[in-house]
C-alpha cells in the first residue's frame, strides 16, 4: 500500500514536531509524521527537571510542558500523524520522489513524498563504546534508560550510585537520585573539564554535595548478580591509565552519561554524506543533506544542548521543504565551511550565500576570551568562555556572506 | 551551600538561570546585594540577590493511582528556598492522586506554608478498563 503525501518527516521529538507545524504554517498541506513510539515529544516527556525553552518559547519550561505545547500546535494541523512507525528505507526515484518504508506495529508501510525531513533523534552510547569492561550485572543503565524509570515509573535504580560522564543528562539525574534519598557516590569524568552545561555543575552537583572526580575512567564494573562496584583509575593529559592509581568504589548501581551519536543509519544507508565530527550528515545552509529533497532537524543533525535549537533547526528544515515543494530550489553554487583553529564541528557544512544563516559549533577544548571569526567575511564574535560542552551558535546576514569572494569560509577561535 | 553573608563582602558563584553560565560578582551592603559584575544580562542582578538566600524550582513526581503512569512530574510554581528540600521531597513522598490528571493541575496548594504550589507537568489519562 502506497501513501503519497508532499512531506514526510521522520522523528516526533522537538525537531519533528516544530517541523511539521511550521510545514503546515508555511502552506504545505499533505505532511505525515513517522514516529516509531507510541507517544509524541520524544524524550521531553521523560525530561521533567526546567530549563526548556527559554529561547524558543521565551518561558521556562520543563520538558513534558514543552513538549504539551508543541502537540497543541500540531492538533490545529492537519498533519497526519503515523504512531508506532519504524522508517528503516528511503530510497530516492528517479523523478526525485522519495519512498520510505518501514514498520508500523509489525507490518510493513510504505509512504511516497515530495521532500523528507529527518528528525530520527540520537542514541546514547553504551558502555561497550567507551570501554568499560568487566561483569554484566543487575543495574547498569544509560541516563536516558534510569531518567524514564525514574520520572516516568517511579522507580529509582539503585541505593548507592556512580555515574559515568558529566554530560547534562548525567548530572540532572545525578540530583534527582540524591533529591530522591540515594546515595550518589560521585561523578566520573574522563577529560580534565566536565562535559555538561556549567549551571548544571553548579545546581546538580554543588548544591548536593555529590563529588566530581576528572581525569578519572571507569574501567569495570564489578558484580555477580547485582553491582556490587565500579574500578575507577586516574588517566594521564593523554587519557592513559596511570599505574597504580586504581581505586574501587562500592555501589549498587552504574549509570552511563558517557556521549550520544546522531542516529543516521537510515540517511547512511540512503546515501548521504556523514561529517565525522558531527556524527551527522554533511548539509547546507537549507539543512538540506548531500541527498537532494532531504533535509535533516534535531540531533540526528549534530547534537545539541538546548531543545530549543532542535525544534529552531526543525523550523529551518520545514522551511527549505515547502520551498522546494511550492517552486522548487535553483541551482546554488555552495561554499565550504572549513574548520580552523579550535574549531571540533559546524553546521551547517556548505553555504549558498542565498539567506541568512545561524551556525552551530563547537570548540575542541576549553579557553578564555576568544572570537569565533569568520575569516572570508571579517565578521567575528566574542566568545567569553568557551568550553566543548557549550555549544555556540551564531547567525550571519546573507548580506555578509555575499561579501565573499572565496570559496570556502574558514572559521577560527582565537584568543582576543 | 548558602554563602555566609557578612557586610561588604564580594560573593562569587556562576549564574544558572541560562546556559550562559556568567560568573558573577556580588558586592553586599547591610546583607543585600548591592552590585552585581560580570552578568551579561539583567536575569544576573536577579539571580545573585536570590542566590544570597538560594532558591530553586523542586522538581520530582508524586504517585498516581489509576493512571496510565504510575507516577506524575511535579514542579513547584515558584522557586523554593534550598534547604527545605529534604523535608519537601519526603512530603512529596508520601503523596498519591487519582488520574486523570490534567498538566498545570495544583496538586498540593500553598505547600509547607511557602504561597507557593506544587502543580503537575504533564498529563495522566485514566487506565482503560479492560
Amino acid at each position: 500500500m502506497w501513501e503519497n503525501y508532499d512531506l514526510a518527516i521522520i522523528g516526533g521529538g522537538p525537531a519533528g514536531l516544530a517541523s511539521a507545524i511550521r510545514a503546515w504554517k508555511m502552506g504545505v498541506e499533505s505532511i505525515v509524521l513517522l514516529e516509531e513510539s507510541n507517544f509524541l515529544g520524544g524524550v521531553l516527556p521523560q525530561c521533567i527537571h526546567p530549563g526548556f525553552g527559554l529561547h524558543y518559547f521565551r518561558e521556562d519550561l520543563t520538558g513534558p510542558e514543552f513538549a504539551a505545547k508543541l502537540l497543541d500546535q500540531l492538533k490545529s494541523t492537519g498533519v497526519n500523524v503515523l504512531s508506532g512507525s519504524y522508517a528503516e528505507h528511503l530510497e530516492v526515484k528517479s523523478g526525485g520522489e522519495k519512498e520510505i518504508s518501514g514498520y508500523m506495529y509489525g507490518r510493513a508501510f510504505k509512504v511516497k513524498c515530495k521532500a523528507a525531513i529527518c528528525a530520527a533523534g540520537c542514541r546514547e552510547r553504551s558502555r561497550f563504546e567507551v570501554n568499560i569492561l568487566g561483569d554484566r550485572p543487575v543495574g547498569v543503565y544509560t541516563a536516558g534508560e534510569a531518567q524514564t524509570l525514574m520520572d516516568m515509573y517511579g522507580v529509582l535504580p539503585g541505593s548507592e550510585i556512580v555515574v559515568v560522564g558529566s554530560g547534562d543528562v548525567g548530572l540532572i539525574m545525578a540530583r534527582r537520585f540524591a533529591l530522591e534519598g540515594a546515595d550518589v557516590k560521585a561523578v566520573v569524568e574522563v577529560m580534565p573539564y566536565p562535559g555538561g552545561l556549567t549551571r548544571n555543575i553548579i545546581q546538580c552537583l554543588e548544591d548536593f554535595h555529590i563529588p566530581l572526580y576528572l581525569s578519572c575512567m571507569v574501567t569495570e564494573i564489578k558484580g555477580s548478580r547485582r553491582v556490587e562496584g565500579v574500578k575507577i583509575v586516574r588517566v594521564d593529559e593523554k587519557l592513559n591509565p596511570i599505574h597504580g592509581s586504581e581505586n574501587f568504589l562500592k555501589c549498587n548501581a552504574v549509570i552511563l552519561a558517557v556521549g550520544l551519536k546522531p542516529r543516521v543509519e537510515l540517511l547512511a544507508k540512503a546515501g548521504a554524506l556523514i561529517d565525522e565530527a558531527t556524527g551527522g550528515p554533511v548539509v547546507n545552509d537549507w539543512l538540506e543533506t548531500t541527498i537532494p529533497g532531504v533535509f535533516a532537524a534535531g540531533n540526528v543533525l549534530v547534537i545539541n544542548d538546548l531543545v530549543d535549537y532542535a525544534a529552531e533547526q526543525g523550523e529551518r528544515a520545514a522551511e527549505s521543504a515547502a520551498k522546494l515543494i511550492h517552486e522548487g530550489f535553483p541551482t546554488f553554487k555552495f561554499k565550504r565551511v572549513v574548520l580552523g583553529r579550535n574549531v571540533r564541528l559546524i553546521v551547517p557544512h556548505l553555504i549558498s550565500c542565498a539567506q541568512d544563516v545561524t551556525f552551530y559549533g563547537r570548540v575542541g577544548k576549553p579557553e578564555e576570551n576568544v572570537q569565533v571569526r569568520f575569516e572570508e567575511i571579517s565578521r567575528a564574535f566574542k566568545l567569553p568562555i568557551a568550553r566543548p560542552s557549550e555549544m555556540f551558535r551564531f547567525k550571519i546576514s546573507a548580506d555578509d556572506l555575499l561579501k565573499m569572494r572565496d570559496e570556502k569560509i574558514m572559521v577560527n577561535v582565537v584568543k582576543v | 551551600m548558602s554563602p555566609i553573608v557578612k557586610d561588604d563582602q564580594v560573593l562569587e558563584f556562576t549564574c544558572i538561570v541560562c546556559p550562559m553560565g556568567c560568573r558573577l560578582r556580588a558586592t553586599l551592603k547591610d546583607g543585600k546585594v548591592c552590585s552585581v559584575e560580570g552578568n551579561r544580562c539583567p536575569r544576573g542582578i536577579v539571580y545573585a540577590q536570590n542566590e544570597v538566600e538560594p532558591k530553586r524550582i523542586l522538581i520530582s513526581v508524586v504517585k498516581v493511582s489509576g493512571g496510565n503512569l504510575p507516577v506524575v512530574s511535579v514542579k513547584t510554581s515558584e522557586p523554593m528556598p534550598k534547604e527545605m528540600m529534604p523535608e519537601a521531597m519526603r512530603i512529596l513522598s508520601n503523596v498519591t492522586v487519582q488520574a486523570p490528571i490534567k498538566i498545570g493541575q495544583i496538586i498540593i496548594r500553598d505547600f509547607l506554608g511557602l504561597k507557593i504550589n506544587v502543580i503537575a507537568t504533564r498529563n495522566v489519562d485514566p487506565v482503560q478498563p479492560s
